[in-house]
């Protein structure tokens, strides 16, 4: 994936640098998103005629490709409508299993997507790994946690949307096992720039969103283990989820499709799928690497320029470990949507603000702080327009 | 697209960061922007008006300017005339309009991220005005539930 394949950045004069809040969406994806809703737009799974039958195998064929690279099996797959629609479910799945006295542990890492849905479900049982000053996550806190309290759910993001870092849920999930807890992993920041291994990494439920992957918004993928789904019952009900329905209670279908109640987003999976194809091509001709590679470089430089301006603030210093491609920091004497907004009027598209993840904005002693974030379309001379605007913010604001 | 005038906002927002809450005061409300996790303390002296105002707002240029201008606006003003203009505030964007003294957040109507910035002091402040300042006029033929 390059610059040349999302038209919309054609004939722009932007650098668009948001990526971790939404992605460009991949031409191939709206293209094929187009042929199914002008060629054959039909409900999945249940007409007998071409259309539907075409939409559902294109459907399936997706869960399948999407399954296959993830080291998981295609009935673990589930469609949602994103990846706080996936945690949401999973919150509710599994209070199921937990008993009213178990605790779940989160991080303050996660996003508001990855503690409210267990607030709403398991209030006053929460639980927070502190993270230290400069955001890393030490590994012996959660397993003091798991040693301490009655946890019996941990669920932690797989990279910070904030400071870039990668955690490591291979290890939070060893400990999580080893005390019977239940390990549910947030991967809406990961799975832009990696694969993670679904059957390797020992976890119970990954979530991640499409949109962030330049697919389409409104759609999200639930992996759910086999182990996991035969231990609930579906936690939503609709058409297309169930084998009979009695007055009073009812069989559910098996395979995913039991989770995934009413018409699902059929477009949006069809979209997914040309991404995920793309990311597949890159892979095998070799270029996922270099791409990610050529991203990683141009966080650091910009890390670099930003650490050499007079003024900037980095929110936390440079992961030590392995991280995603972004970096957050503040303009002293500024507030980061006065940052932002200078920089949009210069065609630098930032983020600034929380970033949903208030938790961690007081662990690093701020409230809010502009993101560059990285995306396949970005080039050196993105990166070196918002080097270039620096100086111009400090004189717009006074600061 | 029209361009803030930061010069304006700045001298604006140095008003608004040089203000602090009242320490003896009569109403309070705190209010948070949930875009961004910025807020407002503001505190009042009322007595048939605005007799003393203060606050502290931690948030943007923005906000500390739109700050700056209530307290221009407001500090001293009777309730009456401060229940119309809070009114007309509050609407400008949803209504598009500019009310007299907001002419420096009009390049906002095209920054709708940006437009709760503006009205955080304002809201702010409707939270601890009198009802009765506030109402406004019934229009004519008024009916319904």
């Amino acid at each position: 994936m390059q610059r040349s394949d999302f038209s919309i950045l054609r004939g722009q004069d932007i650098a668009y640098l948001d990526n971790a809040a939404t992605s460009l969406l991949l031409d191939a994806a709206q293209e094929a998103m187009t042929d199914y809703e002008c060629g054959y737009r039909a409900n999945v799974a249940r007409g007998i005629y071409p259309w539907a039958e075409q939409a559902t195998q294109a459907c399936e064929q997706v869960r399948a490709d999407i399954a296959a690279s993830l080291g998981a099996d295609p009935a673990e797959i589930i469609f949602t409508a994103g990846a706080s629609a996936g945690l949401d479910y999973v919150a509710r799945l599994t209070a199921q299993l937990l008993s009213p006295e178990q605790q779940v542990l989160l991080t303050e890492l996660e996003h508001h997507s990855n503690i409210l849905p267990w607030q709403i479900n398991y209030p006053q049982r929460l639980v927070y790994a502190a993270c230290e000053a400069d955001g890393s996550l030490p590994l012996e806190r959660i397993e003091k946690f798991l040693e301490k309290e009655n946890c019996g759910l941990v669920s932690v993001t797989h990279a910070s949307n904030v400071t870039g870092a990668i955690v490591d849920v291979g290890a939070i999930a060893k400990l999580a096992r080893a005390r019977s807890a239940l390990m549910v992993v947030d991967g809406a920041q990961y799975v832009p720039h990696s694969w993670p291994r679904l059957d390797e990494l020992g976890v119970d439920a990954y979530i991640f969103s499409a949109h962030k992957c330049n697919g389409p918004m409104g759609l999200g993928v639930l992996w759910l283990s086999q182990e996991l789904q035969d231990r609930i019952q579906p936690a939503t009900g609709g058409g297309g989820s169930v084998m009979k329905v009695e007055e009073q209670a009812s069989s559910y279908v098996p395979g995913p499709q039991r989770h995934e109640a009413g018409t699902p987003n059929v477009a949006g999976i069809i979209g997914l799928g040309q991404v995920w194809q793309a990311r597949r091509q890159a892979v095998e001709a070799g270029r996922w690497h270099k791409m990610q590679q050529r991203l990683a470089d141009g966080i650091t430089k910009l890390r670099a320029a930003l650490a050499a301006e007079t003024g900037v603030e980095l929110a936390c210093a440079a992961p030590t470990g392995p991280a995603v491609p972004l970096v957050s920091f503040n303009l002293a004497g500024c507030h980061a949507h006065d940052v932002c907004q200078v920089l949009a009027e210069r065609g630098v598209y930032l983020r600034g603000g929380h970033h949903c993840a208030q938790p961690l904005m007081r662990r690093l002693g701020t409230t809010a702080t502009a993101r560059a974030s990285l995306g396949p379309h970005v080039e050196e001379q993105d990166i070196q327009r918002l080097i270039s605007a620096l100086p111009a913010i400090r004189k717009t604001l006074g600061a | 697209m029209s361009k803030i005038n930061y010069d304006r906002i700045k001298k604006l927002a140095t008003i608004g960061e040089q203000m602090q809450p009242l320490l003896n005061y009569d109403e309070v409300a705190a209010l948070v922007n949930p875009m961004c996790g910025d807020d407002i303390k503001l505190t009042l002296v009322n007595d048939k008006g605005i007799i003393a105002l203060g606050f502290e707002i931690r948030g943007c240029l923005l906000c500390q300017a739109a700050g700056g201008r209530m307290h221009e606006m407001f500090h001293g003003a009777a309730c009456a005339e401060v229940g119309k203009r809070l009114v007309e505030i509050l609407e400008m964007f949803a209504k598009e309009t500019t009310p007299q003294g907001m002419e420096p957040f009009y390049a906002m109507h095209q920054h709708r991220a940006r437009q709760g910035c503006v009205l955080l002091p304002f809201k702010a402040l409707r939270m601890i005005m009198p009802d009765e300042a506030l109402l406004p006029t019934p229009a004519a033929g008024g009916g319904g539930r």
